[in-house]
């Protein structure tokens, strides 16, 4: 029998817990300025769209990976399945969300952003180390924001 | 699908704000639809015609070949 991970367990329940959380609080606030509305409905079901695309290349590559004798472990897999999709679903979200009330469209730099989590998952799986997968959490946020940052100004006539 | 939200909105005086509350929807809901970024439902764009005391056509201008 295989080993029962405490921290595996602590991260993934906890993980959920929290995301749960603030699934629920960020609508709680929504609703307080009629935010659950059909525009919110409507970006939020086409970000899960597309994060399903995002999370079938995932599948495609981790079946490449395997076809070229790479070895992946089931809890890897899962987990930057889980990451691609969620991921991709929240990223795609929020872009939407703020191209639909800008003036000047949001263009964060796909090419950059794609780049960033391609190396660092092939070195991540390399290495056999998980934290090159992590580290590249905030150099990709911090693009995803400084990006946002200019476009936010909207100011009503 | 083009639309006159922002000149009736000027002409009645009504913000962004006091027409999303009229009409039950989010004032970045106005804004996407005001600029013609996002096609509002039918029910929608009724309500938001009937808040300025017009039907759906004179608020919402439909460009025939552009569906």
């Amino acid at each position: 029998m295989m080993e029962v991970s405490i921290g595996g367990i602590i991260g993934l329940y906890g993980g959920m817990l929290f995301g749960v959380l603030g699934w629920w609080f960020g609508r709680k606030k929504a609703k307080e300025n009629r935010g659950l509305d059909e525009l919110y409905y409507h970006i939020w079901q086409k970000a899960r769209s597309y994060a399903w695309y995002v999370t079938l290349g995932a599948i495609y590559v981790f079946f490449s990976l395997i076809m070229f004798g790479v070895e992946l472990s089931t809890a890897m897999v899962l987990g930057i399945l889980l990451l691609a999709h969620v991921g991709s679903w929240g990223m795609i979200g929020i872009i939407m969300s703020v191209n639909m009330t800008s003036t000047a469209p949001l263009q964060p730099s796909r090419v950059k952003i794609g780049i960033s989590v391609i190396v660092f998952t092939i070195v991540s799986i390399l290495t056999n180390n998980w934290l090159f997968l992590l580290v590249s959490i905030p150099p990709n946020l911090i693009g995803l924001i400084t990006a946002l940052i200019p476009n936010r100004k909207y100011s009503e006539e | 699908m083009k639309n006159r939200i922002r000149e009736l909105r000027k002409l009645k005086k009504i913000t962004q704000e006091e027409l999303s509350k009229q009409v039950g929807v989010s004032r970045q809901s106005i804004i996407a639809i005001e600029s013609g970024k996002f096609n509002p439902s039918l029910e929608l764009a009724y309500n938001i015609s009937k808040a300025f005391h017009c039907t759906i056509e004179e608020v919402f201008l439909f460009e025939e070949g552009r569906m």
